[in-house]
């Protein structure tokens, strides 16, 4: 390309009359090694849009169908969910209940363990008693 | 528009959709996630597609609507942004080092333009798009999208001059 033309196609350039074809051999020719001095200023500007022009976005897009539930898989899913409602709630009363019956257990043993006790302690009046008796009975053989 | 319709006409654009939400957003974490927003939105849509005169132009014009909602937003709760913080030096591995500075400063100078200005340089300097295809997106005449445009370059041009004689930025 004669450096006339480049010349002339930069005036055209600046004033926005250029087709893009035009401002292709622009381009091409700002990146080449064959700049003149002269017009070396203007290779940023080309050189600049190259760039730019290579940018790429990272995060590759991906489509994401949402998937709709079929109406039968949907009756199924609340049956599902009411089902095991039912199970847990079931569940749950029979815990309930064990352990009332395990309470009512315990506070019959103490009771019987307290009436133990207490029937330990009368052991005790009675050994006093049959002390008494063993002197007094002695205390009448001896005579 | 099925499935594979869907990836080869759609799917295809969202580097270009991505760009152009970098452009207006800057942060390139935001710029993904309005991608994947508007992919998914269109895939939503994708029975409507088939009706369309260009479905890259309606993609493109959706990405410009939501980043201006983003930016108003962003506005509007006084989170303001600033701009040196994003940029990543893996974004342009591309770039040579001698350049560098040069490119920076046309960084520099288009994040001072309005986003309707941004947009235009994008689309047409970065994608490459014809003029008509422009005046849709933009709902702009073209001899305004004609006269905005070279303003942005003479400016650019200035800049760059500016650069090159006083060896400032």
């Amino acid at each position: 390309m004669e450096l006339v033309k480049i010349e002339a196609l930069l005036e055209k350039y600046f004033e926005a009359e250029t087709s893009l074809k035009e401002e292709a051999i622009l381009k091409s020719f700002f990146s080449s090694d064959q700049v003149p001095t002269h017009l070396e200023m203007y290779r940023p500007m080309f050189a600049y849009t190259v760039s730019e022009s290579k940018l790429k976005d990272q995060t590759p897009y991906r489509i994401r169908s949402k998937k709709r539930l079929s109406p039968y898989m949907k009756i199924a899913a609340s049956i599902a969910v009411v089902v095991s409602i039912g199970i847990f709630a079931r569940e749950y009363q029979q815990k309930k209940q064990a352990e009332y019956a395990y309470q009512q257990t315990m506070a019959a043993m103490e009771l019987i363990a307290n009436q133990f006790d207490k029937a330990k302690q009368s052991i005790g009046y009675l050994e006093v008693y049959e002390n008494s008796k063993n002197k007094i009975f002695k205390k009448i053989d001896n005579r | 528009m099925n499935q594979l319709e869907f990836s080869n006409t759609v799917i295809s654009l969202q580097d270009k959709l991505f760009r152009i939400a970098k452009r207006l957003l800057v942060s390139n974490d935001e710029a993904q996630d309005a991608s994947q927003e508007i992919l998914s939105k269109l895939w939503e849509k994708r029975s409507d597609l088939d009706g369309l005169r260009s479905v890259e132009a309606y993609a493109i014009t959706m990405t410009k609507n939501y980043c201006l909602d983003r930016l108003k937003l962003k506005e509007a709760s006084n989170l303001r942004l600033v701009h040196s913080n994003y940029e990543s030096a893996s974004d342009h591995v591309q770039r040579t080092i001698e350049h560098q500075d040069q490119l920076d400063l046309i960084d520099a100078f288009l994040k001072t333009l309005p986003a309707n200005q941004q947009l235009l340089f994008q689309l047409r300097e970065v994608e490459g798009m014809e003029y008509d295809e422009i005046e849709t997106i933009l709902d702009m005449k073209s001899t305004a999208i004609r006269v905005s445009l070279s303003r942005i370059r003479k400016q650019l041009r200035e800049q760059l001059f500016k650069m090159n004689s006083y060896g400032i930025s």
